[in-house]
């Protein structure tokens, strides 16, 4: 950790010692930004986890109920749609190791500069670029039942391959899954390369002089550098599907057919504003909250570990 | 920038030039059969068909007459037109909802990176007790998803009666988005040269001073960077407007996308729609033509750190 621009230690004991009056710039400099922050993301922090324990709904300011909400959740009379909900984030984890494989292998081919690699690299960004709602929409028309995609399925004589992707109770979560993955290769792709970049060139040159292969020089030199910047895509994948889904859901496919491709935060939105339970909603998204904390703490902690090393 | 005298440009820019010399060179190192190659080349052609085939196709789509859109229609139209264009933005709503949208992003932008500015300022200038856990608790705010706050946060804006009011979408993303753009302006400032800052102290410059004439200036790409991508995520954000914004006269492209885009599938719509969605697409296209560097710079600033 940098030090910045703090007093060398000389005056430090001085400067500790301070009145409230030298605070005073401080807290004028940081009191706007920390008073929306603690407005928006600090208060509603407690009174989620608060309220998670209350029978709350809009009109009702509730009371304590304990764990209940979690135990209907869990074992309750909501555990049936918890469950799937949960099953289908499960699903979408799988766009985790297909996204960091499929970003690995595009990554190390632009890396050594392969004809036309700026090109590649833009034409491959551009995916992320679009909010979710905007490539949704694009989707509902592309994977439609007369959609382009089974079109030219049609057209190419292969009518079986034809699929109702989004209206399939069975199907729709995993067409989901392609759009996700579809979105999210380029960023990653991106992280790749630039940290790619920044792998010393002796490190190759020596591996080249060896005579390694470029597909031996990638796995036993690239691949163990970028351990760190893997495990990271990682932990942004589990809290990006577990959190940062929700737009797919509600534009793709409204949660249906059937109620078959909910997941946590649709069904928290369902439970918000169809049901209007607040304390049930806030149970669902503690536990979102949770699964969080516990992959943001693991990260912390390994790249404390990686620093000492 | 020209003012800018210490390492930073010079590092930078000599970064830049051994990423042109080691593309180069690697290409040299490993020489392979043309076959490998040309099964690289097919291959990224196939990955860059993917990426930009589902874009293309909105594109076409949205150029095509309607009524004449047959349902596997990836070729251009033969006779393009941008009436679904006009139509859309005048008879479909684009044009109230791209105001909306613009206000939520270039307001969420502007406050975002002015508060984060003066809150990262004061975390490179200033040492205080609770500095250390402060930077904690910024950084762990970022992982905070926003579907987890915003129940209460719902709930405390309609006891206020700001539900459907402009300032509460926007105090929302700005909330939102505060850590992230504190973090990123934090690790830029923190570098600045020291001196710098001590020579305006010397000349008798309050932190006022120091703020306005040392740390603004010489943060200025940054500060561009920081507003980019709060503008960006705000513009494309769906939940905090659909939650706090829900009366009509306050939707946003998103939220109409997403009231239009399942509803109205009938093939004739079609084309309306795409226009619709080329609509939410070019303002974030331009912006990355325009500053794609600094962009991709503080997109991948918080993952390499």
């Amino acid at each position: 950790m940098s030090i910045g621009h703090a007093a060398p230690a000389t005056s430090r004991r001085r400067r500790m010692g301070w009145g409230a009056r030298r605070y005073l710039p401080v807290i004028g400099w940081l009191l706007p930004a920390l008073l929306v922050v603690g407005f928006v993301v600090g208060y509603p922090l407690v009174q989620v986890i608060i309220d998670s324990f209350t029978n709350r709904t809009f009109i009702n300011p509730g009371e304590f109920i304990g764990v209940d909400n979690y135990r209907d959740l869990v074992a309750g009379g909501d555990r049936e749609q918890f469950w799937l909900s949960f099953r289908n984030n499960l699903v979408l984890l799988v766009s985790i190791p297909v996204t960091i494989l499929a970003a690995l292998v595009v990554a190390s081919m632009l890396y050594r500069g392969i004809r036309g690699s700026r090109l590649y690299e833009v034409f491959i960004f551009l995916p992320f670029l679009p909010a979710v709602a905007s490539i949704s929409v694009i989707f509902i028309y592309l994977l439609g039942w007369q959609g382009p995609l089974n079109e030219t399925l049609r057209a190419l004589s292969l009518e079986p391959l034809a699929q109702a992707w989004l209206t399939d109770p069975g199907l729709a979560i995993w067409s989901i899954l392609g759009v996700v993955t579809w979105k999210r290769v380029g960023f990653v792709v991106l992280l790749f390369m630039a940290r790619m970049l920044s792998i010393d060139p002796d490190l190759l040159d020596a591996a080249a002089v060896d005579g390694a292969t470029w597909g031996r020089t990638v796995r036993h030199v690239v691949i163990p550098e970028m351990k760190a910047i893997i495990q990271f895509v990682v932990v942004l994948g589990f809290i990006e599907v577990f959190s940062f889904t929700f737009a797919y859901v509600h534009v793709l496919t409204r949660g249906g057919p059937f109620k078959n491709t909910y997941i946590l935060e649709y069904l928290l939105y369902n439970i918000l504003f169809r049901r209007r339970l607040v304390g049930l909603a806030s149970a669902v998204a503690v536990l979102l909250l949770v699964m969080a904390v516990v992959v943001a703490v693991y990260q912390v902690r390994r790249a404390r570990s990686e620093a000492a090393v | 920038m020209n003012r800018r005298t210490d390492g930073q440009t010079r590092t930078r820019r000599r970064k830049h030039r051994s990423r042109n010399r080691s593309y180069a060179a690697r290409r040299r190192v490993w020489r392979e059969s043309g076959l490998v190659k040309i099964g690289q080349q097919l291959l990224l052609v196939l990955v860059a068909f993917v990426s930009l085939a589902p874009l293309y196709t909105a594109l076409t789509t949205s150029m095509t007459p309607r009524g004449e859109l047959s349902g596997g229609g990836i070729a251009p139209p033969s006779n393009p037109t941008f009436d679904n264009y006009i139509l859309a933005w005048r008879d479909l709503g684009f044009q109230g909802m791209f105001s909306n949208s613009a206000i939520l992003a270039v307001s969420a932008a502007t406050a975002t990176t002015l508060l984060a500015a003066a809150a990262a300022f004061a975390l490179v200038r200033f040492r205080f007790k609770g500095r250390t856990v402060l930077m904690a608790a910024i950084i762990g705010a970022i992982a905070v998803p926003p579907i987890v706050i915003i129940i209460p946060l719902f709930l405390t804006m309609s006891d206020f009666g700001w539900v459907n009011t402009y300032h509460a979408a926007i105090i929302a993303e700005v909330g939102l988005l505060l850590p992230f753009a504190i973090f990123l302006l934090y690790s830029f400032m923190k570098d600045l040269p020291k001196d710098l800052f001590d020579a305006a102290a010397l000349d008798g410059a309050g932190s006022i001073g120091q703020f306005r004439h040392v740390a603004l200036p010489l943060s200025r790409s940054a500060l561009v960077t920081t507003a980019m991508i709060s503008g960006i995520f705000a513009w494309n954000d769906l939940l905090v407007p659909l939650i706090l914004w829900q009366e009509g006269r306050f939707e946003t492209l998103m939220m109409g996308l997403a009231t239009l885009g399942p509803g109205r599938t009938g093939v004739r719509d079609v084309p309306l729609l795409m226009a619709g969605v080329t609509i939410t697409i070019i303002p974030l296209v331009a912006m990355f033509a325009i500053g794609r560097r600094a962009l991709i710079r503080g997109l991948t600033e918080g993952a390499l750190k």
